[in-house]
């Protein structure tokens, strides 16, 4: 059990180490798409939600070298025990985040964060060499058309100095996947930059009305025989511009409280 | 009036005058004329004597004229002679240099009436038919071989009862050179009916002995032939007579030779030409045995004589027509055109038409101008007792016998004899390789033993010898007028050895063993950064080195010509220049003067001083893919020739990035008309007012370029370039940003970007232009990126184009305008690429690459390589709006922003500068 325990700790440790990106992997033909990430604390109860933080991280590549496909849409699906929840936290219009760097981001819309995180996207521009183009991910608590949720994700790199924000749109569903954010991803990124590797961590505390809340909740839904157990915790889809679509699930494990 | 007569059947060879005082005026009623000429020239036996070369046992002629009687009964001849002339057959000769002479005071004679002269002197007999009695008498006389006066080849005089008579002998110049006797001025008081001449042919035989004074004894003098038969076996012989009256009658007759032993005469002429010898040699090769040198040339042609003085051999056959071709590699030698004129038909007396036949000439000596005079002549032959001596002159090209442009004239003016000698060689060059062939046609049907021609060598030599060492030869082809009964024509050569480089060294064997080393210099006159100033490009080789070609010369980086003001020589003039001769070009230019930018000097020939042509630089329109190119137009004139008008296109093409031009000339002709150019030199001189601009950059560069050879090797050419005081030129250009269109955030706004540079500024070389941080890249609005390859090739596509530029230029007339694009670059993003373009008359193109990045979180685009060339103004007009790279990411009213700006200068100065961005903000 000790045993068991360490080795948990360990795929722990790794997964938290930024920019390990050695998740799970699926490969299609030539392209390969890895999905990374855990939850934070791993210790939850089995039978209700408790705040955590969710670190997600995904890369795209080629084993060949070849350019990237570029990603048209992509979807990222949390596992039925986790919950997203917003009510009382405070909402950024996206409008805000346009065209904004990472400090007016900040300095428009901070109350409102639920994360952070970066991102890379390699850019291919014809008979050039790609590139890659390093931005800093702020994700602010938005609301859809319809008043439903939204995560903005606004991405703001000083080198080139771009901007830009990924709308991510909540919705429920059932399933084992109870959770879904689906981004198109929007012209804004243009047609060069091909979405490579990023990682979103996701948590916010916040208290409405007196009560403590959080952004995201989990729990560890082992049975009552077993102290720890493996989940599959998050799926992501990618799809791409030419009409492919890759799915990639993380596994991770929890440990009940 | 002019008649042929064949009254008498003899072959004739010489006149005999005679004269006696006249008694009686004849009368006006009674025309003259000549009433019996004939003549022949018998062997012993009394039979014709046909052997050409031959010599004939003598020679005998008559004539008389027609007379009537007074009432008194006197016969009279219808005219009181004064001049006759005797035109002998060509080729018929007399060798006076043979006998001894007697003088007119022995003529005379000491014992009245009676000669004095030795009896070895007499070389035939002079019958006098005299009029004025009631039947005519003969008065017979020894006829003396005289001596000669100067200006005279031989005269013959004879003592006609006290009155002394003299033949005198020359040349017919200008004609067939055969020998024309004459005696002129007779005194009125002779009456003359006609007269007999009897020449011997060798006189002193024994068989004269008879007819000598009866005083006399036997010939002293050693038996040599008098007279000799032509070599030439072409019909009978013609010999004219001419006689002119004191009363301004004149007449004319003439027979052929015949035979007089058939029923009816029979014309015959000289035959056996097949037995004649013909053993010419040949000398003939150039002053000097350095290769690729100036040289004259030497040619001997030897004809043995040993037989002349052998009364019972034939002479040699005699030279007709001679050929002689020079080996490849000997040709004209440009730099001998220095102060070289031709000799126009007029001095020299051609009155034949150019090109026409026969040739014919005056019978005066030729009055070349010194200036035509490129060699001399020796004639060495045993008719004279002295050679002949001349001088050989260049003919005027086209106004010569052979409408050639390459001919000469040999002309002798011998004084001592009287001869005047005027020959026509004609010289056909190989239009492709130059070499020469020289031909003289129908040459004198006289016994030359030597016929030498120097043509003058020096520096100015009129040949160029063969640009590599190795054995040569000249040959030939000479013709005897024996041809073609004696066989196909001799072929005597001459072979000799160039053996040594014209500047030491081993010496090359074969052209691609030449050295292609030229020299070079290159510069501006006054080298002062950002002066206006004369551009000079001076290229040399020495002798013996591979010939220029074409040329490709680079300029340094900012050495820029000011098209404003200047024209452009359209194509169809340069056609027109190409089609005209040298002279009509040099009179009138084909290209308008508004086009002429330069001048250029060729310098041609071997040797140290070669023939230097001028020509002009012209501007010109564009060329084999180039936005303009220069023309260089050479009138070809050089000395009497004029070899048309020499036009050689220059490709300028302009380095899109750098504004460096480079020079790519077509091939240089290396032969006109035969005539090779043999380059030796060439400066180009940029200098017209204000055309040509320096740098404003003092860095230590370079005019390159290359030299193709006419191998198609190629030298590398390179001359140190560096101007100075840079120091004075300032440098505070302006840069005025403004941003058009919406102002708030998330708008696109348009930015446009004027430079303006002071004039007489060091230029600028980079630019670097921060923007503030609150403008990101628009991202979403990068559409199109042209890749270098179609941007290369100017197929940018239209999603590719983000804005448009404008510049203008003291340099141009009209401005460059042009697209402002995103194209691949090796930066991590892509270059902003700025292309200008000039109008369709000048299409200059120029690129300007700005490197985008960031600074301190704003966009930076910088300009790092400017052209060095003075820009009067510079517009960036960023579009805005939807085709905008710019977004706001935060309203620019509020805090109006700047800029960052910096600005290096070519000349290393520098200046920074933080202007404000001009908005629409109230």
């Amino acid at each position: 059990m000790k045993l068991a325990a360490a080795a948990l700790a360990a795929a722990v440790a790794l997964a938290l180490l930024p920019g390990a990106a050695v998740g799970e992997r699926t490969q299609r033909g030539n392209l390969i798409v890895s999905l990374d990430g855990g939850i934070a604390p791993l210790r939850l109860p089995r039978d209700r939600p408790a705040p955590v933080a969710v670190r997600i991280g995904g890369e795209i590549r080629t084993d060949d070298g070849s350019p990237l496909p570029r990603v048209t849409r992509t979807e990222i699906a949390l596992a039925g025990s986790g919950l997203l929840s917003t009510h009382g936290l405070p909402t950024c219009p996206r409008a805000r985040l346009r065209n904004a760097t990472g400090a007016l981001a900040m300095q428009r819309c901070r109350a409102a964060l639920v994360g952070s995180g970066r991102l890379e996207a390699e850019v291919f521009v014809p008979e050039q060499a790609p590139f890659t183009i390093h931005a800093s991910l702020l994700a602010f608590n938005g609301s859809g058309r319809g008043g439903g949720a939204a995560v903005w994700v606004h991405a703001y790199s000083a080198d080139p100095p771009v901007s830009l924000v990924l709308p991510f749109l909540v919705r429920h569903q059932d399933g084992a996947f109870r959770t879904v954010l689906t981004a198109a991803l929007p012209r804004a990124v243009g047609t060069y930059p091909h979405l490579a590797r990023f990682q979103l961590n996701l948590s916010r505390k916040y208290t409405y009305r007196g009560q403590r809340r959080s952004f995201l909740s989990a729990s560890c839904p082992v049975p009552p025989s077993l102290t720890a157990g493996f989940l599959t915790f998050a799926r992501a889809t990618y799809r791409f511009e030419d009409e492919r679509s890759l799915s990639v699930d993380s596994v991770r494990s929890c440990r009940a409280r | 009036m002019r008649k042929n007569r064949f009254t008498r059947p003899y072959l004739a060879v010489l006149l005999a005058m005679c004269s006696v005082w006249l008694m009686l005026a004849s009368p006006a009623s009674a025309a003259f004329d000549i009433s019996a000429f004939d003549g022949t020239t018998p062997l012993q036996g009394g039979e014709p004597a046909t052997q050409a070369g031959s010599h004939p046992f003598l020679a005998s002629t008559s004539f008389s004229f027609s007379t009537y009687f007074t009432p008194g009964g006197r016969e009279w001849p219808t005219g009181t002679l004064k001049d006759a002339v005797v035109d002998l057959p060509a080729g018929l000769s007399a060798n006076s240099a043979a006998y001894p002479t007697c003088t007119d005071l022995k003529l005379v004679g000491a014992s009245g009436g009676e000669p004095d002269c030795p009896e070895s002197s007499q070389v035939g007999v002079l019958i006098l038919k005299a009029g004025g009695g009631t039947a005519p008498f003969n008065q017979v006389g020894g006829l003396y071989n005289m001596e000669r006066p100067g200006g005279a080849t031989a005269v013959l005089g004879a003592n006609i009862a006290g009155s002394l008579i003299h033949l005198v002998a020359g040349i017919r110049t200008g004609g067939d050179y055969g020998v024309r006797i004459s005696s002129r001025n007779t005194p009125q008081t002779v009456v003359v009916e006609g007269a007999t001449v009897i020449l011997w042919g060798t006189p002193a035989a024994p068989a004269f002995d008879s007819q000598r004074r009866p005083t006399a004894g036997p010939s002293t003098a050693a038996l040599r032939p008098f007279l000799t038969l032509p070599t030439s076996c072409l019909g009978p012989l013609r010999t004219d007579l001419h006689v002119t009256t004191w009363e301004g009658e004149a007449d004319s007759s003439f027979f052929l030779s015949h035979d007089d032993t058939t029923p009816v005469p029979n014309p015959i002429g000289t035959t056996g030409c097949n037995t004649l010898g013909f053993s010419p040699a040949l000398r003939a090769h150039p002053t000097t045995s350095l290769a690729d040198s100036p040289s004259g040339l030497e040619a001997d042609l030897h004809f043995p004589q040993d037989d002349f003085d052998d009364p019972d051999k034939m002479v040699e056959a005699q030279l007709r027509d001679a050929v002689a071709t020079l080996p490849e590699g000997i040709a004209v030698n440009p730099a001998a055109a220095n102060g070289l004129q031709g000799c126009s038909a007029a001095d020299v007396g051609l009155t034949s038409a150019p090109g026409a036949t026969p040739i014919a000439y005056t019978e005066a000596a030729a009055h070349c101008p010194d200036a035509s005079k490129v060699g001399s002549v020796e004639i060495g032959t045993p008719l004279l007792d002295h050679q002949v001596r001349g001088d050989v002159y260049l003919a005027t090209p086209f106004d010569n016998p052979f409408g050639s442009l390459l001919a000469f004239y040999v002309a002798v003016d011998d004084g001592e004899s009287g001869i005047v000698v005027k020959l026509a060689g004609g010289v056909e060059a190989d239009p492709a390789s130059g070499r020469l062939t020289a031909t003289f046609t129908e040459s004198p049907q006289l016994p030359f033993e030597d016929l030498r021609l120097d043509f003058f060598g020096g520096p100015g030599g009129l040949l160029r010898t063969p640009a590599t060492c190795g054995t040569y030869s000249t040959a030939s082809s000479l013709t005897p007028w024996s041809a073609p009964d004696s066989g196909p024509p001799a072929t005597p050569s001459d072979t000799y050895s160039i053996e040594q480089a014209p500047t030491g060294g081993v010496c090359p064997r074969s052209p691609a063993e030449q050295p292609h080393v030229p020299s070079f210099d290159a510069g501006a006159i006054s080298p002062v950064a950002g002066a206006d100033s004369p551009f000079v490009a001076d290229l040399r080789r020495e002798d013996g080195s591979q010939q220029f070609s074409s040329l490709a010369l680079t300029p340094p980086r900012g050495l820029v010509a000011k098209l404003a003001g200047v024209s452009t020589c359209a194509d169809s003039a340069l056609a027109t220049a190409r089609a005209r001769t040298g002279r009509e070009e040099e009179r009138a230019p084909s290209c308008p003067a508004a086009s002429r930018v330069g001048s250029v000097a060729v310098g041609a020939g071997a040797g140290f001083t070669p023939f230097y042509l001028g020509g002009s630089l012209y501007l010109a329109s564009p060329y084999k893919g180039a936005p303009l190119s220069l023309a260089i137009v050479v009138p070809a004139l050089a000395g009497p020739f004029d070899l048309g008008t020499i036009v050689v296109r220059a490709a300028i093409q302009v380095d899109p990035r750098s504004a460096q031009i480079t020079v790519e000339s077509d091939p240089i002709p290396s032969i006109l008309q035969g005539i090779p150019l043999d380059v030796r030199s060439l400066q180009l001189r940029l200098d017209r007012p204000g055309f040509t601009l320096n740098p404003t950059s003092c860095e230590p560069t370079a005019v390159s370029g290359q030299l193709l050879s006419t191998l198609g090797q190629g030298a590398p050419l390179r001359s140190r370039f560096q101007l100075g005081e840079c120091g004075r030129l300032g440098f505070a250009p302006k840069l005025r940003l403004s941003l058009r269109g919406r102002t708030g955030r998330n708008a696109h706004p348009a930015l446009t970007a004027v430079l303006t540079p002071r004039p007489d500024d060091a230029n600028v070389a980079g630019i670097s232009v921060s923007l503030p941080p609150s403008m990101l890249l628009a991202q979403e609005h990068i559409r199109g990126v042209c890749t270098r390859a179609r941007f290369a090739a100017r197929a940018c596509p239209p999603d590719s184009v983000y804005g448009s530029a404008e510049a203008r230029t003291p340099l141009l007339d009209q401005p460059l305008s042009g697209d402002v694009y995103l194209r691949s670059s090796d930066n991590r993003l892509p270059d902003l690429a700025v292309m200008l373009r000039g109008p369709d008359s000048q299409p200059i193109e120029l690129e300007l690459s700005g490197r985008i990045d960031s600074a301190q979180g704003g966009i930076r685009i910088a300009f790092a390589a400017a052209p060095d060339a003075p820009v009067s103004r510079l517009v960036l007009r960023m579009r805005g709006g939807r085709d905008g790279l710019l977004v706001n990411a935060r309203g620019i009213c509020l805090a109006r922003p700047r800029a960052r700006v910096r600005l290096r200068a070519q000349n290393g100065k520098r200046a920074t500068r933080s202007p404000r961005l001009r908005t629409s903000c109230r």
